[in-house]
């Protein structure tokens, strides 16, 4: 089962890698299963956009990093 | 340091949206020591490339991204020549594998042409990443074995690519095990298909051009995101941390390649392939002599002294052999009646004329051989030669024949972008639709993709263009980007190479739409490679003359016109020129009344004079007054008088500029044409005062005082651009003369004749028709039983063909002539059961009235034509009886409009005819209006070629022509003028012109400058 969430989160670093983000509750991240980068529909001028699937402590997650807007999103969770 | 191996110029065709001079501008910033380029299935760039970076300080390494037979992608890249010429003969046996459009290259091809290669294991589309992502670690193995055992085992790396895809990861693991297993080296590359991360989009729509999609549309092939980039040596070793194996390996691989290309070589095949060049020699040696004997009724000391030279510099330059191929295909052409004529800077040379090539006698004229050839400029000859454009390529085939077909190839061309093309493509893949998109073409002319928005602010029928809207600002920068980028490759309308060597040795060959197979060079570049280009083209002049030449028979020698015939020159002086090769554009036809040409001499000025430089030097009136008389002839310097006499004390032809600077500043003759081109060619003010400097110096030393050395620069560089070179012009003379002639004395045939060679020439058909109309000759409709395929002339009358009809297929024809010489069609009925023209051909033939014999009623028959197909189709009503229509035929006005839409022209007269009953009596015909001296007039008719072509002030002038029932009037339209009518003029088949007639000289034809100008409806 997944759920969309799309909404934004603080998202905390341990140097320079994600560490954990508070949704309601703390999750933290355990592994970065795969990432990579979208070009978005940039003739409607979306920004692009990075991907990133975690492994957190309760489950799994999307979170999309917007590099323009400096902005992380928790996109969508994976049981 | 980190060198990028795997790059896609716009060479890659809608897949690279980067120029090669901004890729290595960047490498060039970055101190990259090499860079690779890898188009897909082709070394197009491989030139212009290795030149770029050359002079940049980087080492070019050629390279290709290949398709194989099996779908998947490799990197290929040139170790050195032996490697380039792998690629090439690696690429043309993918083409022939595959198709036109698709290079799918062999497996057997790369065994057989693996020597010199270094292999990338290429990108995610590679054998090896495929099998990776399917999770098939041992079919991936298998890939990499297979590429070792063709290429060897030092030859191959593992390509590692990270550019952040869903599954960069897993590809790049499953290449690390494998580097792990096999000991193949890794080679970090960024698959570059631009040179910065915001051109992402440009790349992006130009793959939704070559997949068709819209950017809203998904396919496989668009780019996922923006990371392939020329991205920066500190940005690859980052992307690349946990691999500097593979970044370091990029240098080692660079280290190894050299620059691949062998550039002036001569590739020429010899005459005599088995003996040395000193036969060619002695061979052309004899041929010009036994040809001066011939062209001339005896041989001068001065003459022959200009024959050695020339023969002689062409030994020097070891051209000979090229003299004899042009020779060995021209006496082709000759032996099979093929009508030919060389034209160009070779009718510069004695040589050429004494072999036949040319028909410019270069010696009378006293034309300068160092325009065509020189030592000191040492370039390849370049002979053109023009042919009946019916059997171009029947001389072509020779040509083939000949050498051997691995030996010979059509130049290939790119089809560049330009503001139409690429706001066409552009908008499309934005998902604009054909309403939208042809409202934002409208009235673009052909400029460049990046200057549209100055176009926008320059022609005033631009003013409200929908581009002007703040939506469509992207779209004009995307234009901008792709400029002059290639979109396609096609076939040069001439160029054939010929080699000693076969071509796969410095091209790749590939198939052309023609079928032929076209290098991957265009004309441009192909000389580089030591290929040498002979231009075989098509002109429908030649056909149009041959054709009548064929009709006139024995009446005429087409070689024996007489070069003073009065009558011709009358036709020159009114300006009559219609039909006239070269001379029957309105500013021609203008200038020949003006100049009141009365020798052969005046017609070769008028080639070069209508040209858009002496136009906008203002050399035209000056030139015309001093023929004239009316200007005094006055020259800078007394050595200046033997050159420019001939022209008036006007600088007119390129040859003139080399003769001032031998005579003025002692250069030698290939010194002063090299000058020449520098002046035409110069890139900066300090440029020119540098090749200023330097003639002013070697005046001097030749007593030439300062201020009239420098006064005589300055003459020259104003010249510089503009010229045109005087055996080219003399060359299109002569056949100007000849057509002119046959114009005069035998308009009914070679009136047909030009009928039958379109489209050519500056007019419609239906302007064709009404000069002839109006020189008595009577235009007979199509007769289903009468007209023969091509028109046909008698005496005083044409016939119209059956090809002019619309859609008449050669089948449909073949069918129509088989019946009609079983016995003549009978009725329309009989004419559809017996042939197997189509339904919509028959009616096409309906309207333009081939039936009007069995029934004037062309509505009507159109309405019977569908009962004679349903007959014909089922036997049950085979005798049913033909229909007897009431239908009313159409209105004259009707008949007209349908007979010009599918003949593009009328038997029936033109269609003023219509309106002048309703227009009011002021308004004259064009024939009242030439033969007013001036005053105000209002002439209404039908709007022929309007354009803008550039003028003396810079300003916009707009010419059209005027054609009524009568004849035709050239229009005016200044500026003011202009852009308030601008929109009416380019959208109005019809106009109401009103404005003063305009002579400028007594003899001039008359003009009408606008002043007013509506649409006639």
């Amino acid at each position: 089962m997944s759920k969309l969430v799309n909404q934004p989160i603080q998202l905390q670093f341990a140097g320079s890698f994600p560490a954990a983000f508070d949704f309601g509750r703390r999750f933290e991240i355990k592994y970065i299963l795969n990432h990579w980068r979208e070009g978005g529909q940039w003739w409607l001028d979306e920004p692009e956009l990075f991907v990133y699937e975690v492994l957190t402590n309760k489950c799994r997650c999307e979170l999309h990093f917007l590099p323009g807007l400096e902005k992380w999103i928790l996109y969508r969770i994976t049981d | 340091m980190f060198v990028h191996l795997h790059v896609h110029s716009p060479y890659s065709f809608l897949d690279g949206a980067s120029s090669l001079e901004a890729l290595l501008n960047q490498a060039a910033e970055w101190e990259m020591p090499a860079v690779a380029i890898t188009d897909h299935s082709n070394v197009s760039a491989a030139v212009e490339f290795h030149k770029l970076a050359q002079v940049r300080g980087i080492k070019p390494i050629q390279g290709a991204e290949i398709t194989t037979e099996d779908g998947t992608h490799l990197t290929l890249l040139a170790e050195n020549n032996l490697g380039y010429q792998s690629l090439c003969r690696i690429i043309t046996a993918g083409f022939a594998r595959g198709s036109r459009h698709q290079c799918l290259v062999p497996w057997e091809a790369l065994q057989n042409h693996a020597k010199g290669l270094i292999v990338l294991s290429g990108c995610h589309r590679s054998g090896t990443a495929q099998a990776i992502l399917r999770r098939d670690h041992d079919r991936a193995k298998a890939e990499v074995l297979r590429l070792v055992e063709i290429f060897g085992a030092g030859q191959v790396y593992l390509e590692m690519v990270q550019n952040y895809l869903p599954f960069s990861k897993r590809l790049l693991e499953g290449i690390f095990q494998l580097h792990q297993e096999l000991r193949i080296p890794l080679a970090a590359t960024n698959n570059v298909h631009y040179l910065r991360k915001e051109d992402f989009p440009i790349h992006d729509l130009l793959v939704c051009v070559r997949t068709q999609t819209r950017v809203q549309e998904l396919h496989p092939e668009r780019p996922f995101n923006g990371e392939n980039y020329f991205a920066s040596p500190e940005e690859m070793k980052r992307r690349f941390a946990a691999f500097p194996e593979a970044v370091a390996n990029t240098l080692e691989i660079a280290q190894r390649c050299q620059p691949a290309l062998q550039l002036d070589q001569n590739l020429f095949p010899r005459y005599f392939p088995e003996e040395g060049p000193e036969k060619a020699n002695q061979f052309l040696r004899e041929l010009t002599w036994q040809g001066a004997r011939r062209r001339y009724s005896s041989l001068s000391a001065p003459l022959k002294e200009r024959i050695e030279h020339e023969l002689s510099i062409i030994e020097q330059l070891d051209a000979a052999d090229y003299f004899l191929a042009v020779w060995d295909l021209v006496q082709y052409a000759r032996k099979h009646n093929i009508r030919y004529a060389g034209r160009g800077s070779a009718a510069d040379s004695v040589v050429v004329y004494c072999l036949g090539i040319t028909n410019v006698d270069a010696f009378s004229r006293g034309l300068l051989f160092e325009r065509f050839l020189s030592l000191e400029r040492a370039q390849k000859p370049d002979i053109d030669v023009d042919f009946d454009a019916r059997y171009r390529d029947q001389v072509a085939d020779y040509v083939y024949k000949r050498y051997g077909p691995e030996k010979v190839a059509s130049v290939c061309t790119f089809h560049t972008y330009h503001a139409r093309s690429a706001l066409r493509d552009l908008g499309r893949a934005l998902g604009y639709g054909q309403a939208e998109l042809k409202r934002l073409t409208n009235n673009i002319i052909s400029v460049p993709a990046d200057g549209i928005r100055s176009l926008l602010h320059r022609l005033p029928e631009l003013k409200h263009h929908p581009l002007h809207e703040k939506k469509y600002a992207k779209l004009l920068d995307y234009c901008a980007a792709i400029n002059a980028f290639p979109r396609q490759i096609g076939t040069h309308l001439g160029g054939l190479v010929v080699s000693g060597e076969p071509l796969t040795q410095v091209t790749p060959l590939q198939p052309s739409a023609k079928g032929v197979l076209i290098t991957q060079f265009d004309k441009d570049t192909i000389g580089d490679l030591g290929l040498i280009k002979i231009d075989l083209l098509s002109l429908r002049t030649l056909s149009a003359v041959s054709d009548a030449v064929q009709t006139l028979g024995p009446r005429l020698q087409y070689e024996e016109i007489p070069l003073d015939d009065q009558a011709t020159f009358s036709r020159l002086q009114r300006g009559d020129t219609v039909g006239i090769f070269q001379l029957e554009s309105p500013a021609q036809r203008s200038l020949q009344s003006r100049l009141q040409a009365d020798r052969f001499e005046d017609i070769v000025a008028s080639v070069a004079l209508i040209r858009p430089g002496p136009i906008k030097g203002n050399m035209v009136d000056p030139y015309i007054a001093r023929r004239h008389g009316r200007e005094e002839i006055t020259y800078l310097h007394p050595k200046l008088e033997k050159i420019l006499a001939p022209t008036y004390g006007v600088v007119l032809y390129q040859e003139q500029v080399i003769e001032i600077a031998t005579e003025i500043a002692g250069f030698t003759p290939g010194e002063a044409d090299h000058l020449r081109k520098a002046m035409t060619k110069f890139r900066s003010q300090a440029e020119l005062e540098d090749i200023g400097r330097e003639f002013i110096t070697r005046a001097l030393s030749q007593g030439i005082e300062r201020e009239t050395a420098e006064l005589i620069f300055s003459y020259i560089v104003g010249y510089a651009g503009y010229g045109f070179c005087e055996a080219h012009a003399a060359a299109f003379a002569d056949t100007a003369y000849r057509t002119a002639y046959l114009l005069e004395h035998f308009p009914a045939q070679f009136y047909a004749a030009l009928l039958n060679a379109q489209p050519m020439g500056f007019y419609p058909p239906n302007t064709l028709c009404v000069q002839a109309r109006s020189r008595g000759i009577e235009i007979l409709p199509l007769d289903i039983n009468e007209s023969a395929p091509e028109f046909t002339a008698q005496e005083n009358s044409i016939r119209i063909g059956l090809k002019q009809v619309k859609g008449m297929e050669a089948s449909f024809l073949e069918s129509i002539l088989e019946e009609r010489a079983r016995g003549k069609f009978s009725s329309v009925q009989d004419f559809v059961s017996r042939t197997t023209v189509s339904r919509d051909v028959a009616e096409n033939l309906v309207l333009g009235g081939a039936f009007d014999r069995f029934s004037p009623n062309r509505r009507a028959l159109i309405w019977e034509l569908p009962l004679y197909y349903q007959n014909k189709s089922s036997s049950l009503f085979r005798e049913a009886a033909p229909a007897h229509s009431r239908i009313a035929d159409f209105s004259p006005f009707e008949r007209w409009l349908k007979e010009y839409s599918v003949l593009h022209l009328t038997a029936q007269g033109h269609v003023l005819e219509f309106y002048r009953p309703k227009l009011p009596r002021t308004v004259l015909t064009s024939r009242e209006a030439a033969a007013l001296k001036e005053g105000t007039v209002q002439m209404a008719g039908l709007v022929i070629r309007p354009h803008r072509p550039p003028t003396r002030s810079g300003r916009t002038v707009v010419f059209l022509t005027l054609e009524d029932e009568y004849g035709l009037i050239d229009v005016t339209i200044f500026e003011d003028v202009y852009k308030k009518y601008a929109k009416v003029i380019y959208s109005e088949p019809l106009l109401l012109v009103t404005g003063e007639i305009s002579r400028r000289d007594p003899t001039e034809r008359a003009s009408i400058t606008a002043a007013h100008i509506q649409a006639l409806r």
